[in-house]
């Protein structure tokens, strides 16, 4: 048996890609900033306007930031799950963190003006709820997670946490107004663009600790694609890794849900694609490719969602779907087989 | 008669009034009970009995992956239950039934996973890692299958590979589940030949359970038979001897013929 191919060559490609994406990302939006420029104030220098410097600082660049950030957090912890659960279809959102996030947001825009109580919604406030929201979640699926055997039954309840949370939202969507309704519709259509350098900075703490979490299971991840009974036959603790797995998703995807709304998709098909270019599961390999595709797909959506040249950005939830979808179902036509 | 005594074979796996079954909060299910054996150093042993009297329960137990519901069993006379996790992972092997891998693993991805007790914090298998992949598929005669993906294998072809992996974990015991289950009876033959090579000559204590009693007859150096009375052990020729095998079924149907070693339908 020959030591394992390290996939430099393609490691290189997705690195110089990531840089490219990063670097059209900031050098595109609604201001028509010459590419020089954007590099002069990017290397650390200005452009000689102070409205350019501030806006590639103060916005370009954290929105370039977020939308890598929660590329490779959302393509992580799909990663994490479509092996935990030994099923294609899992991804960052299958335990029901988005949609406690939802019920959070829901809550506060609409529950809160249904009750005759105005509260100021800003960014940060929605942050806080959408986190409240997913943590009980969470906590209710560790409730579970530490009770239960069958690790295919945290997933149906993950589902059905999904499923009572959609339906009280449904019932508060009813009873509020046109514009609170309006304002929770535009949240769930994710932002990249609302973060500071402050929030930046909590979201990157998220990312690392998640990110570190998971590359301690990479072995585990590995003797998990035999199975959970081999896996613990190799001496692995199933219940131990299932809930440092649970956590390291609940860290990212919550984090992640709370600062940019629910990108849904990018969890999915991160995985699939990279998959498709590396042709392998082991996880030493697919882990750093994943962070790296993540990361690239989420800029080119994001640049595809402020692109028309105009002053709008389109919902980045829909974006990631609408590039997204066609690519996976084209290359699973063209290689006629699902590497899982 | 060589006059030789024979060697007393070292004692690796010992069960002694096992009680086997399921436990839970409200009540007890227990499957069988008066278990008692014990697997040698180079024995194959064979785990025979009717559908439902507890092989694949008595399997899970000794591997720990159940708890036994009274009785004690050891390895290398030290209780089971001492052992830690990563310790057990070095001294007993699992092969299982109809629990196929992710189809896009390759041949020696499997087997090095094997290897997962020994490796570091990442998994990466080192030199002596891949050595050890290298001798189990030579042992399995499956050296030019390596790099083939495990969804292009066919059913003989994966057993093999599964057993590779256990012998790469370099455990003392190995544990099968009905290992020729959806092979021909050439292919049954032939792995439960080679498991019995395998123990004769890597002196490792092979048990598997098993539906093909003739084969074991001819094949294994010992046979556990779980029966409803409770359960007999011994040599091959022991258990022809005492009957054992006219109680494994009902008798209206099939009778077990001492002379051939072959069960007979009844007219």
């Amino acid at each position: 048996m020959k030591p394992e191919r390290p996939y430099y060559l393609r490691f290189s490609i997705f690195v110089l890609l990531l840089a490219t994406c990063f670097l059209v990302n900031i050098g595109l939006g609604s201001v028509d900033i010459p590419f020089g420029k954007v590099c002069a104030v990017l290397s650390g220098g200005t452009s000689g306007r102070p409205s350019w410097d501030y806006i590639i600082l103060h916005y370009r660049l954290p929105k370039a930031l977020t939308a890598a950030f929660s590329g490779c957090g959302l393509a992580v912890s799909g990663l994490m799950m479509q092996t935990l659960f030994r099923n294609p279809l899992a991804g960052p959102f299958v335990l029901g963190i988005s949609s406690g996030a939802s019920l959070g947001v829901a809550l506060l825009i609409m529950g809160a003006s249904s009750l005759g109580i105005s509260l100021f919604t800003s960014g940060l406030s929605l942050a806080v709820a959408a986190t409240a929201g997913s943590f009980l979640v969470l906590l209710a699926v560790m409730a579970v997670a530490f009770r239960i055997k069958d690790t295919m039954a945290i997933l149906i309840i993950g589902l059905m946490f999904g499923s009572i949370t959609s339906a009280v939202v449904s019932v508060l969507s009813y009873f509020s107004s046109a514009e609170k309704l309006q304002q929770y519709i535009f949240w769930s259509f994710g932002s990249l663009g609302n973060l500071g350098w402050d929030e930046l900075i909590i979201l990157s703490v998220l990312l690392l600790t998640g990110i570190l979490m998971s590359i301690f299971c990479i072995k585990n991840l590995n003797a998990l694609l035999l199975g959970e009974t081999y896996a613990s036959s190799l001496g692995m603790n199933i219940r131990r890794n299932r809930i440092v797995l649970i956590l390291a998703t609940s860290i990212l995807a919550g984090g992640i849900t709370a600062f940019a709304g629910p990108v849904s998709f990018i969890g999915l098909a991160v995985p699939h694609l990279t998959r498709q270019v590396f042709n392998t599961t082991n996880h030493r390999i697919l882990l750093p490719a994943v962070i790296l595709y993540g990361a690239i797909l989420m800029l080119v959506c994001d640049t595809i969602a402020q692109w028309p040249a105009s002053d709008d950005t389109l919902p980045i939830n829909a974006i990631t779907s609408l590039v997204g979808a066609p690519v996976v179902v084209w290359l699973l036509v063209r290689k006629r087989r699902m590497i899982f | 008669m060589s006059g030789k005594t024979p060697v007393e074979k070292e004692e690796v796996l010992r069960a002694e009034q096992l009680r086997i079954g399921y436990k839970s909060r409200r009540k007890t299910d227990i499957i069988a009970s008066g278990i008692s054996f014990a697997a040698l150093k180079g024995e194959l042993t064979a785990i025979i009995g009717a559908n439902g009297m507890g092989k694949t329960t008595l399997l899970r137990t000794l591997a720990r992956i159940l708890p036994a519901i009274s009785g004690n069993i050891t390895l290398h006379r030290k209780p089971l239950g001492k052992f830690s996790a990563s310790g057990l992972a070095r001294e007993i092997g699992l092969v299982l039934t109809g629990h196929h891998p992710s189809g896009n693993l390759t041949v020696n991805e499997i087997i090095a996973l094997g290897r997962h007790p020994y490796t570091n914090w990442m998994g990466t298998p080192g030199a002596e890692d891949r050595a050890k992949v290298d001798e189990a598929k030579k042992l399995l005669g499956i050296e030019p299958l390596g790099t083939e993906k495990c969804y292009t294998l066919s059913d003989g072809q994966l057993q093999k590979v599964m057993i590779a992996r256990v012998i790469a974990q370099d455990t003392s015991v190995i544990i099968l589940d009905e290992p020729t289950t959806h092979l021909d009876v050439y292919h049954k033959t032939h792995i439960l030949k080679l498991l019995r090579t395998l123990a004769h000559k890597t002196g490792k204590s092979i048990i598997f359970s098993s539906h093909e009693i003739e084969h074991s007859i001819q094949l294994c150096d010992k046979i556990l038979v779980l029966h409803r009375g409770g359960a007999d052990f011994g040599t091959p020729q022991s258990l022809v001897r005492n009957g054992t095998f006219n109680r494994l079924f009902p008798e209206d149907l099939i009778t077990f013929d001492p002379e051939t070693t072959s069960f007979r339908i009844r007219e």
